[in-house]
């Protein structure tokens, strides 16, 4: 190589050099500035959440003494609610208390002027789980005799169950047979009052077992 | 460069010990090069020949004089400043390598290697509070639902209450209590809601998931016990949160103000009675499940009552003991199916002028026009009797009840 080649080489060099430093600079200053500043903002952020921490920690002791005084305040109520909760929809289909309840309001109101005697009482097999809505439904069937005053008060009875205060098991009715045996006035009335026989499908319902 | 090569153009006569004296002053015979073959003057002088002809205004004195490269190297003035620039640029490809370095280090979260010595770096101490944040906030939204999920429960049980205290009639003072339990229980219930779930610059989702996931280890626990009424209730509790969490409804049915509620009572129930009934159902639990069969039930006693409601129309004399003398309609069975919403109405009609078919029509057209019905329809129309006893027509009038009706039900 020359003398001249050489200078300019030296010369080439140096630009190159100068140039690459200076690229390297400005990405370096690029780089450590944008890292600085999130660094800064993650120091900063971490600085906040603890500071954000010691309030939280200090909410969450408030709602765990709320929690707990709601608990104990509202215990009473909490298993008055669960009581009645068991007497309106059971957690089986408790055939015996119902046939109870239903011979119970027969009793009740049947006398001889104004008659409900309750014949038959036949419970089919339970439904099962209705579409996970968290109930089973215990069909049955009754066929009784009756004055037609009592039998609006047997409508009202089933109408008016399921009431928690009531405390009395949820029924429907599915289907009602009226045969008007012996309206008033006909020869073979002999209560004066209007005298049927009613065959009537219905529904008894109780929680599903997962409930 | 091509200037170079224009002055200085290979030429034989560049030859070392041919050369000019000027042109080979700083040059030295290189090492390896070797000597061109001698060739006859016959030849050379062809060759010059050719090279002049080629070149004709080559300069007579030969190449411009180089300079010794290393006479040149003793007076180079670059040589300091490369070399300060080589020291620049090494120090800056070093002060990046730092800075990567140490911002890795530094931000790089999985960045362990150090962690023993030192503890976290910085990335780590902010995913550290955020994690611990989530844990602290999650067990707060967890008490919070719970708190929201036991008020909903009680809300729930007043409504209940509520509506069998208007059925039976309470004192106003009863019944006014009752309202403002009622209130304050929505009122808690929709401050639990209000509740912010997410803190810091960390998404909702983070925290929601982590919500459900701490309540259905909860519930998992919980089954495992023994379970008892209280472990039961617990069960039912966080199940209830556990729903509350993803139930879309709950923003409709917080957005009350029970100001309103309050001022309105002075009028009305209407919009309380209004919360009470979404109250019963905001939540898919026992309550709501007894409350919805509750409301699908038919009200068989206001369909009878309708029937001879709408038979007196026609027979003035319906039920009263008369029918044997005087005639008139008299049923002998309802038939009532709720699958189908269908009555089956069998019975007599008597007419001593026999018109017994235009007492069985008007009754049907009169079923028909009731709002409770639609569709109603006999198909046969039998007839018997004589002027003496009267005519009889037996019926079996099939009507189904109205679609309208049974919404309202």
């Amino acid at each position: 190589m020359d003398a001249t080649s050489f200078l300019k080489s030296k010369f080439f060099q140096l630009r190159l050099y100068s140039v690459l430093t200076l690229i390297l600079l400005v990405i370096l200053g690029y780089y450590t500035y944008t890292n600085v500043i999130n660094l800064m903002e993650v120091r900063a952020e971490t600085a906040t959440n603890e500071s954000l921490l010691d309030d939280l920690n200090a909410t969450n002791q408030r709602i765990e003494t709320e929690l707990e005084t709601i608990k104990t305040e509202n215990q009473d109520l909490t298993l008055t609610i669960q009581k009645q909760l068991d007497l309106v929809l059971p957690k089986s289909e408790s055939l015996t208390s119902l046939t109870r309840v239903l011979e119970s309001f027969a009793s009740d109101i049947h006398r001889i002027k104004n008659p409900f005697m309750l014949t038959n009482l036949q419970f089919t097999k339970s439904k099962g789980a209705q579409d996970d809505l968290g109930y089973e439904v215990l069909p049955f069937k009754m066929t009784i005799q009756s004055s037609y005053d009592n039998f609006f008060k047997f409508l009202e009875f089933v109408e008016n169950s399921g009431t928690l205060s009531d405390e009395t098991r949820l029924l429907d009715i599915q289907s009602i047979v009226i045969n008007f045996v012996a309206p008033t006035g006909s020869e073979s009335n002999t209560s004066g009052k209007d005298e049927i026989n009613f065959n009537v499908s219905m529904n008894a319902y109780y929680r599903s077992p997962q409930q | 460069m091509p200037e170079n090569k224009k002055q200085n153009p290979p030429q034989p006569e560049q030859k070392p010990e041919e050369g000019n004296l000027y042109t080979n002053i700083f040059e030295k015979k290189a090492p390896g090069k070797e000597e061109k073959p001698q060739t006859t003057e016959l030849v050379e002088g062809v060759n010059v020949k050719k090279e002049k002809e080629a070149k004709p205004d080559e300069n007579i004195l030969g190449p411009i004089p180089e300079l010794e490269k290393k006479i040149v190297g003793a007076f180079d003035p670059t040589k300091r400043n490369l070399k300060i620039i080589k020291i620049a640029f090494f120090s800056v490809i070093v002060l990046c390598v730092l800075s990567i370095g140490f911002f890795f280090t530094e931000m790089n979260p999985d960045f362990d290697l150090f962690s023993s010595v030192r503890g976290p770096n910085t990335a780590q101490k902010l995913q550290n509070t955020n994690q611990e944040i989530i844990t602290i906030q999650t067990s707060i939204n967890q008490k919070n639902y719970l708190l929201m999920a036991f008020y909903l429960q009680e809300l729930s049980y007043l409504s209940d209450t509520y509506a069998k205290a208007r059925k039976n009639g309470v004192t106003d003072a009863g019944l006014a209590d009752l309202q403002e339990r009622i209130l304050v229980a929505y009122e808690n219930a929709q401050t639990k809601y209000r509740e912010p779930m997410k803190v810091a610059n960390i998404p909702e989702e983070d925290f929601m998931n982590a919500l459900k996931n701490e309540l259905r280890e909860e519930i998992n626990l919980l089954k495992k016990e023994e379970l008892t009424d209280v472990i039961i209730q617990d069960i039912s509790n966080y199940s209830t949160a556990l729903e509350l969490i993803t139930n879309k409804d709950l923003k409709n049915f917080f957005n009350k103000n029970t100001e309103d509620i309050r001022s309105d009572l002075e009028r009305d129930d209407a919009s309380l009675l209004l919360l009470t009934q979404q109250a019963l159902y905001i939540v898919q639990n026992n309550f709501s499940n007894v409350n919805a069969l509750k409301q699908n039930r038919i009200k068989w006693s206001a369909i009878i009552e309708e029937i001879e409601k709408v038979t007196k129309e026609e027979d003035t004399l319906y039920n009263t003991g008369f029918f044997e003398e005087l005639g008139g309609i008299r049923y002998s069975s309802y038939d009532f199916d709720t699958e189908n919403n269908r009555v089956m109405i069998s019975g007599m009609a008597k007419r001593d002028d026999g018109t017994t078919f235009t007492l069985i029509t008007n009754l049907i057209d009169s079923l028909q026009q009731s709002p409770m019905f639609k569709t109603a329809e006999n198909r046969s129309f039998p007839k018997s009797g004589d002027e003496d006893k009267g005519y009889t027509s037996s019926f079996n009038i099939e009507v189904y009840l109205d679609d309208e009706y049974l919404t309202l039900i």
